[in-house]
Order: structure tokens, then sequence, then C-alpha cells
């Protein structure tokens, strides 16, 4: 019987130990971290388009430079979403105010995805040729589907 | 040969009877043996399962296969598992980048806690 514990012990360990050890080499290649600790979904996109060092510099240098441009349209965006909210909730009829926060909400949304898509085609021209189009399946996925998940699903 | 439709053949079956007569106590002593022959076959079953656990198993060449079974599986759940997680981990991080350049989705990450 003693022979018996021993070896239900021996199968425990070496099933937990397997497990562990294959699954954590397996994942190795997932903790992705920068050298500076910032910019994380950038070092998946170099993982992801297998960029170059010299091709990650230069998307990097693209993405530091389209930031302030984005977080200037979100927040253009936001407070004319917010006004057009408040104009709302004290509305009962329809104002011509309300037609022009829909408009100028409209004005700025397609302000946003022009120069996104800017920046999306001067990052896909850094890219290998097998990569950009690719990249660019992405973002026209997030542009017409809003979720890129469809892109993933794909390639399981 | 159905007997109704014979007059002769139900004639005789009517006249029929056991000889000699079952022995007092016939019918109890073939249940109990049943029942006896039905503890004995479950305490086999038993009694076999313990010596395969607690003497055959523990045998270098049952154990050995054992533990490479065990081994085997282990690594087959973890890889289907880090390949379900590395492919949630791939959606997750092209969301994040996607939310980090696409001012649409910024705004919603953004307004999501305010809610």
């Amino acid at each position: 019987m003693k022979k018996f514990f021993v070896l239900l012990g021996l199968v425990v360990a070496v099933a937990v130990v397997s497990y562990y050890v294959c699954y954590h080499r397996a994942m190795a290649s997932v903790v992705v971290v920068t050298p500076d600790g910032t910019d994380a979904e950038l070092a998946w996109l170099k993982q992801e388009f297998a960029l170059t060092p010299a091709q990650y510099d230069k998307v990097l240098a693209l993405h530091h430079a389209y930031s302030p441009i984005c977080a200037d349209h979100c927040s253009r965006y936001m407070a004319a979403h917010r006004q057009l909210a408040d104009l709302l909730k004290n509305q009962t009829s329809w104002s011509a105010e309300a037609g022009t926060l829909i408009a100028e909400q409209a004005r700025i949304q397609s302000e946003c995805h022009a120069s996104m898509l800017k920046y999306a085609y001067d990052v896909a021209a850094c890219m290998s040729p097998g990569q950009g189009p690719r990249y660019l399946e992405m973002i026209k996925m997030q542009l017409i589907e809003g979720d890129p998940a469809g892109m993933f699903a794909a390639s399981r | 040969m159905n007997k109704d439709q014979d007059p002769k053949l139900r004639e005789v079956l009517g006249a029929w009877q056991v000889s000699p007569p079952p022995a007092p106590g016939f019918n109890a002593a073939v249940w109990q043996r049943i029942s006896a022959q039905e503890e004995r076959t479950a305490a086999g079953v038993w009694a076999t399962l313990r010596e395969w656990l607690f003497v055959q198993l523990p045998k270098p060449v049952y154990a050995s296969a054992l533990l490479v079974v065990t081994a085997t599986l282990s690594i087959t759940a973890a890889n289907m598992r880090a390949d379900h997680m590395r492919e949630q981990y791939r959606l997750d991080s092209a969301r994040h980048y996607l939310a980090s350049i696409d001012p649409m989705a910024m705004t919603a990450t953004l307004s999501r806690p305010s809610r």
C-alpha cells in the first residue's frame, strides 16, 4: 500500500511540474515588455508584425508623433459628445442647435478616422511587404466593424 | 402448435402433475444461493481492484507507463491552455493598440468608468 501512495505522489508531482514547466515555456514569448517599460502595445505590434529594429524605430516615431493628434481628436470628440448629451437631456423637441452639434460630432469623427487611416498607411509602409497588408486589414476591421476579433479568429 | 387448438393436448396438460413434489424450502434455498453468489462476485471485483491498485500498479512497468501517460496529458493540457491564452493575449493587445490610435475607441474606454 505504501508503494501505491508513493506512486500517487509521483503522479501528482509529474502532472504539476510538467504542466507548469510546459505552460511557462509556451507563454514565455507572450510576456512582452519594452526596454523602458512603456509602449507595451507597440512591443506587441513589433512581435505580431515581425518588425525589424529599424522598422520598429520608424513606427515608434510615427506613433509618438500621432499620439498628441489622437488625444486632441479624442478630447474634442468627447467635448462635442458631452455637449450633445447635455442638450438632449433637457430638450423635448427638435432644435437647430442639436442638428449643429450632431453635425459637429460627425465632422470630428470623420476627421478622427481620416487621420487614423493616414497614420495606419504610414505605419504599414514601414512594414515588410507581407506584414503591411495584414496590419491594414486589422485597421480596416476596426474602422468598419469596431473590433479586430474577426481577424484573429480567422488566423486561429 | 397452440394447445387450445388441440383438445387432446389440452386434456393431457390438465391431467399432468409434478412428481415428486419440490423439497420444502426449495424456493428460499434457490434465492439464498443467488444472493450468496452475488456477494461473492462483488467482493471478487473489489479484491481484483485492490490487487491491481496496490500490488500490480506500483510495479515498475505499470508505474512508469502511468507516469508517461500523466506527463503526456499534462503537457497536452498545458499546451492547449497556452494556445488559448496566447490567442486571447493577441486579441487583447490588438484592442489595446487600436484603443491607443483610434480616438473613437479611446473615447469609449474613457467614458466607460463614468457610467
